[in-house]
């Protein structure tokens, strides 16, 4: 039996119950009850800030960039399963006409949970203005936390489409379900300069994205990429070692107008890995420290934060993906620090339609 | 603003012309709500009048973008717990989902209540409140005073076992 025709089946057996009416005797009672003031309960408002459209493009120049970029891991040449890439990139297209739709579906549907009957309306904290903007990582990160280290790349160097490499890599999510994708590209060396660079493209299903690239050919440490959805709308990430440490400089370009501007640092201490990120210009501020945990057989997401301002403010936030139903979504639990805790819905990026379930998703239903 | 939304406002100003519309609108996800605790038909509606006199007595608490379903649901919810406790002289309300006495269930004759029967009593409620009162489950979280994550595993658990044994009720 699917998913649906049971919740049809339910649905249909509880509407026939006949459920006696007592709303005659209810309003004969009500009229006796004692007179109250009304007083009328301060609404609050939510102020969504732009759409996260750009957080697709943003995964891509994150992952390709960790990926194509990492000075400690050479690339070694291996063989491709092209068979494979064409289908699960046949697969991944569709998802990508649902991406938006997803998002503009779930802001509309954002409301605190909490403070049914008897809390007063709580405090707005600190975080609900920068959850939005946060929100736009989280594709990003369920891949960066769940995926190889290497996310199982493979370079193809047989020409084809005008292009003498193809990086083919893969990306595995909370739900255990895998994208594809491909980096086309050709790359210049010029000793005389000292710099080598790069032009090509990178594809997930039917999507393309222009990608361009520079480095130092005697300084690996440092490189620029540009990830381009058209002229003025792209993301540049610059990748520099400082102090031991990997930074990914990640600014969004919308329009041409640089919105955003984040550092992203990687971790892992006793096999737990964590992805911490810092706003560092745009609306947006605050530092995050993401990492998983599983509950329940099911992988969450953690994320620690700590909002500097005229008054600080840190907290927890758990990330689950509710995958019961047709789209997936993410539901965050948030918890301020000596504030009321409440839930949010996100829309979440299936980034390439699921493109290959794993076997990790026991609670996985889809109706 | 929407009909039941416009509704309340009335009810609120204690004008009550539109109540049954009301009690119509709302009567499955309140009986269920109920039910889903007491599983006695009689004992559930009876119940279900003490929640809309509660609605109408505190009715000035409510917070105009609050969902009323979930709303009515949350108090439906909470008399079945104090009937049940006032019955059996059980305090704890949490572990009192987890220990209904077999002898408390009787056979039930329709098919809604048999195929709810197949649940546990944690997998009954939550599958009550998504799937009949259509509820979210960020709405089911604080009524049910469990994490997200653990609501929904529940309710995935739950239906992979409705799945398996509710096919003799198609």
């Amino acid at each position: 039996m699917k998913n649906k025709d049971l919740l049809r089946l339910i649905k249909t057996k509880s509407e026939e119950i006949n459920i006696k009416d007592f709303s005659a005797a209810i309003v004969e009672k009500a009229r006796l009850l004692p007179q109250l003031e009304t007083v009328e309960q301060p609404r609050r408002h939510f102020q969504l800030k732009p759409s996260l459209a750009y957080s697709f493009t943003l995964l891509t120049a994150v992952v390709a960039f960790f990926v194509l970029y990492n000075p400690a891991s050479p690339i070694i040449p291996q063989i491709e399963d092209m068979n494979q890439v064409v289908a699960l990139s046949s697969v991944t297209a569709v998802s990508l006409i649902d991406f938006n739709d997803t998002l503009i579906d779930s802001n509309d549907n954002v409301s605190l949970s909490l403070g049914y009957i008897t809390l007063d309306t709580p405090a707005i904290p600190q975080i609900d203005q920068e959850i939005d903007d946060v929100s736009m990582y989280l594709s990003t990160m369920e891949k960066l936390l769940n995926s190889n280290d290497n996310f199982g790349y493979q370079l193809d160097t047989t020409s084809s489409n005008g292009y003498a490499n193809h990086l083919n890599f893969t990306t595995r999510d909370l739900l255990n379900q895998e994208i594809e994708y491909r980096f086309n590209f050709n790359q210049i060396d010029n000793s005389k300069d000292n710099q080598f660079t790069m032009q090509g493209n990178i594809e997930i299903g039917e999507a393309t994205y222009a990608v361009t690239a520079v480095g130092e050919l005697k300084n690996p440490q440092n490189i620029q990429l540009r990830f381009q959805k058209d002229a003025s709308n792209y993301v540049d990430v610059s990748y520099t070692v400082a102090e031991t440490m990997n930074r990914y400089q990640i600014s969004v370009v919308e329009n041409g107008n640089q919105i955003q501007t984040v550092n992203l640092f990687m971790k892992q201490v006793n096999n737990q890995k964590s992805v911490y990120l810092d706003f560092i210009e745009g609306q947006s501020t605050g530092s995050y420290a993401f990492k998983v945990k599983e509950v329940n057989q099911m992988k969450q997401m953690n994320i620690s934060y700590y909002i500097s301002g005229s008054t600080s403010e840190s907290g927890e936030i758990d990330v689950v993906v509710d995958n019961s139903g047709a789209i997936a979504q993410y539901g965050l639990t948030i918890k301020p620090k000596g504030q009321i805790p409440y839930i949010i819905e996100r829309g979440r990026s299936t980034d390439g339609n699921s493109s290959r379930p794993g076997n990790g998703n026991p609670g996985g239903s889809n109706h | 603003m929407d009909k039941i939304h416009v509704i309340i406002e009335e009810l609120k100003q204690r004008d009550y012309k539109s109540f049954d519309t009301f009690y119509n609108l709302t009567k499955n996800q309140v009986f269920y709500a109920i039910i889903s605790i007491v599983k006695d038909q009689a004992e559930a509606e009876d119940l279900m009048q003490e929640v809309y006199m509660k609605f109408l007595e505190k009715i000035d608490d409510y917070r105009s973008n609050s969902n009323p379903y979930a709303y009515l649901s949350t108090i439906g919810r909470n008399l079945a717990i104090n009937s049940y406790n006032k019955n059996k002289r059980v305090v704890v309300s949490q572990e009192l989902i987890e220990s209904f006495p077999a002898e408390k269930i009787e056979e039930p004759n329709e098919d809604i209540f048999k195929i709810l029967d197949l649940l546990d009593p944690n997998e009954r409620e939550i599958v009550t409140l998504h799937v009949i009162n259509d509820l979210k489950f960020r709405e089911i979280v604080p009524i049910v005073d469990k994490p997200l994550g653990t609501v929904l595993w529940i309710y995935n658990k739950a239906i992979k076992k409705l799945k398996e044994k509710a096919v003799d009720f198609i």
